[in-house]
């Protein structure tokens, strides 16, 4: 075998067992660097992957149309200012929108937060939310039934006390109740403004878990029933009605397969601002599409592991520097046992070899360490976040690649001062 | 493997092992400091001899054994190590005639550490390529020799000086030198451990008919030695036979 390779692995591994501590904290900077790559990656990859999949749920068709404070001339927004009833997105407004992009429009939400309210049936008690919406929202925020039906036309229409509620729900108040026999049955809902009673006509079961829910709330726990009847039980706890308002902050419209939904929302934006906005001075609207939030929070992402990529980087460089430091000390402690070993007819080449061998093991134990670590934390990382996953195997082979290459690269000016040595100047070396 | 050797002491047409002609070595060449330590040595030692070199520190014997053990060029003179002439050689012909053809044995052993004492005798043929079978035979054979086969498996720094240097002997026999080239073998051991290890090499030259170049300020181990070289300052200034001259005729 050229080199004596498996002579010089074995020969590197008994030189680190010999000086334990002294391995492992030479190791640690190739430890930290490749163990925080491995870490963010993991980490970074759930987090789009999760992030990506919960907006795409949400509907990459769907925009989302937001009221925006105007900068003044002098471009400050003033913000003590409260909103008047002409600042909101109206019902009138909306109807205007759907009849200009009927051909573009599959459906838009608004949701009126009524607040919290305890449900009750019978003795069984459980806290919620609760919200009005339009017929077919729900769809927007992909909440699919599994009994009944979403709110419809009839029931928003006709403000009739329906509500939709989860399957988590309906396990609280109605113990041992299948979604299908719950339809039809009532409940209360004990809010600040009074006692109101629902009947079910839908069950839905949607979850997301970890960080998302953390984002777009836990919706197991909210009950939705019709918008007439959310924003009548917000009038009747306002002490003063004036400052109610029958408008909305935010719509979330859904456009059509195949409508270009950037260039829809460029146009949903304009046409609101043009129609109605002109002549606000304060408040205009925005429009986004999913899509661009999506672009945004991977951009951000991207941005994160390059900046955690650059720690690793310098953190990996003075791993490497600990490393040659450390082989350099390595050579001169052991000048005697090169020159001996020249004496016995080793090669400058073979005692070069020797040593790089030496500083890759070292590096590889490192990287292999690291990556253990990355992994780890990589894992507990994503699973806190709520979409456990493994580091990709190319990025662990490329981890230990680099890790090798630093040893090659660190290890070689030591390695070759060594196989320079004089054999004579060596073995009187005391 | 003693066989072999006695084979070889058979064929004794006393042939050159080291023809060294007007050998001179000087440092710091052209400089004002510049100092010349070997003056013109000429020396012929010739195959199954045993001799000894001695001298006071500083003669120069130092530098002397650095040449003839292929670590070091002269400066001027000609020198052949069985045949081979050891002139602008580059660095890779140097390591590979230490490998093939000189055998050192060392003050201070030199064994490498945390290593068995089997793998220190492996390591020469390692360098010279020789298959892991063939090596760890043959290494085994050779501490059988120096009376070491119970011990191959030991660390250096589970040996005593004694078993050190027999060690040390038989990786200096790895790939059968020329020339076995002892600098002060018993320079660091008491003097009954000195005695086992000088018996040793007697073996060695009697039974196993080995070239040895013993390096030595002692002039009682020098007396055992078929011939003496003295140097001092650079010169060789007598040369006599010892007492084991007539030993090793009528073997």
């Amino acid at each position: 075998m050229p080199f004596q390779l498996l002579e010089n692995i074995s020969l590197a591994v008994n030189g680190l067992r010999a000086n334990k501590m002294r391995a492992l904290l030479t190791m640690l900077g190739i430890i930290i660097g490749i163990g925080s790559v491995i870490t963010i990656v993991t980490v970074g990859d759930a987090m789009t992957s999760s992030v990506t999949t919960v907006f795409n749920d949400m509907g990459a068709n769907s925009i989302q149309l937001m009221m925006v404070d105007k900068p003044d001339e002098n471009g400050n927004t003033n913000w003590s200012r409260s909103y008047e009833e002409e600042d909101y997105i109206s019902d009138e407004m909306l109807e205007l929108y759907e009849e200009r992009f009927r051909d573009e429009i599959d459906c838009w939400a608004v949701t009126v937060n009524a607040g919290t309210g305890q449900m009750q049936v019978g003795r069984n008690q459980a806290n919620g939310y609760v919200y009005g919406t339009n017929a077919g929202a729900l769809r927007i925020q992909n909440i699919t039934p599994i009994a009944g039906h979403d709110l419809n036309d009839r029931e928003v229409d006709g403000d009739k006390n329906v509500a939709v509620v989860s399957k988590g729900m309906l396990e609280k108040l109605m113990p041992g109740v299948t979604p299908q026999q719950a339809l039809g049955r009532e409940f209360k809902v004990q809010m600040a403004q009074g006692l109101y009673t629902f009947s079910i006509v839908g069950v839905y079961d949607y979850q997301v878990g970890g960080m998302m829910a953390a984002m777009v709330g836990d919706t197991s726990s909210q009950i939705f029933i019709p918008l007439g009847v959310a924003k009548q039980i917000s009038r009747d706890g306002a002490s003063d009605p004036s400052n109610f308002t029958d408008g909305y902050y935010v719509v979330q419209i859904k456009a059509k397969a195949g409508v270009d939904v950037e260039d829809f929302a460029r146009r949903t934006e304009t046409f609101f601002n043009n129609s109605f906005y002109r002549s606000n001075q304060y408040v205009g609207v925005e429009a986004t599409n999913m899509d661009s939030i999506i672009g945004q929070m991977t951009s951000v992402m991207d941005t994160m592991k390059i900046a955690v990529s650059v720690i690793a980087a310098i953190s990996l460089l003075v791993g490497g520097i600990g490393v040659m430091n450390i082989m350099l000390v390595s050579v001169t402690e052991r000048t005697r046992e090169i020159g001996t070993r020249k004496a016995l007819g080793a090669r400058n080449s073979a005692i070069r070899v020797q040593f790089i061998v030496e500083s890759m093991i070292i590096c590889l134990i490192g990287g292999a360490l690291g990556v253990l670590l990355g992994t780890a934390l990589g894992v507990a990382g994503s699973a806190a976040l709520g979409a456990a996953s493994w580091p990709s195997i190319p990025v662990v082979l490329v981890a230990v690649c680099f890790s090798m290459g630093i040893g090659v690269f660190f290890g070689y000016y030591p390695a070759n001062k060594a196989a320079k040595l004089d054999p004579i100047e060596a073995l009187r070396y005391e | 493997m003693s066989g072999e050797l006695n084979q070889t002491s058979a064929a004794t047409q006393r042939r050159l092992m080291i023809d060294m002609q007007g050998i001179h070595k000087r440092f710091y060449i052209g400089q004002p400091n510049e100092l010349e330590i070997l003056k013109g040595i000429d020396l012929q030692v010739r195959e199954g001899e045993f001799l000894s070199i001695v001298g006071a520190s500083g003669s120069g014997k130092s530098t002397l054994m650095n040449i003839i053990g292929a670590l070091d060029r002269p400066t001027e003179g000609s020198y052949f190590l069985d045949g081979v002439p050891m002139g602008e050689v580059p660095d890779d012909m140097l390591s590979e005639i230490r490998n093939h053809k000189i055998g050192f044995v060392f003050q201070t052993f030199n064994l490498i550490p945390r290593t068995t004492a089997l793998s220190n005798v492996e390591l020469p043929m390692l360098y010279a390529g020789v298959s892991l079978r063939e090596r760890t035979q043959r290494a085994k054979a050779l501490l059988e020799l120096v009376g070491m086969g119970d011990r191959m498996r030991h660390m250096p720094n589970e040996l005593s000086g004694g078993q050190k240097q027999r060690v040390a002997i038989a990786r200096a026999m790895a790939n059968d030198p020329a020339i076995i080239l002892a600098d002060e073998p018993t320079g660091a051991l008491d003097s009954q451990t000195g005695r086992l290890v000088m018996d040793l090499f007697h073996t060695l030259h009697r039974r196993g008919g080995k070239t040895i170049v013993l390096i030595t300020h002692n002039p009682e181990l020098a007396e055992e030695t078929e011939r003496i070289v003295t140097i001092s300052d650079g010169q060789v200034i007598g040369e006599r036979k010892g007492g084991l001259r007539n030993a090793v005729s009528a073997t």
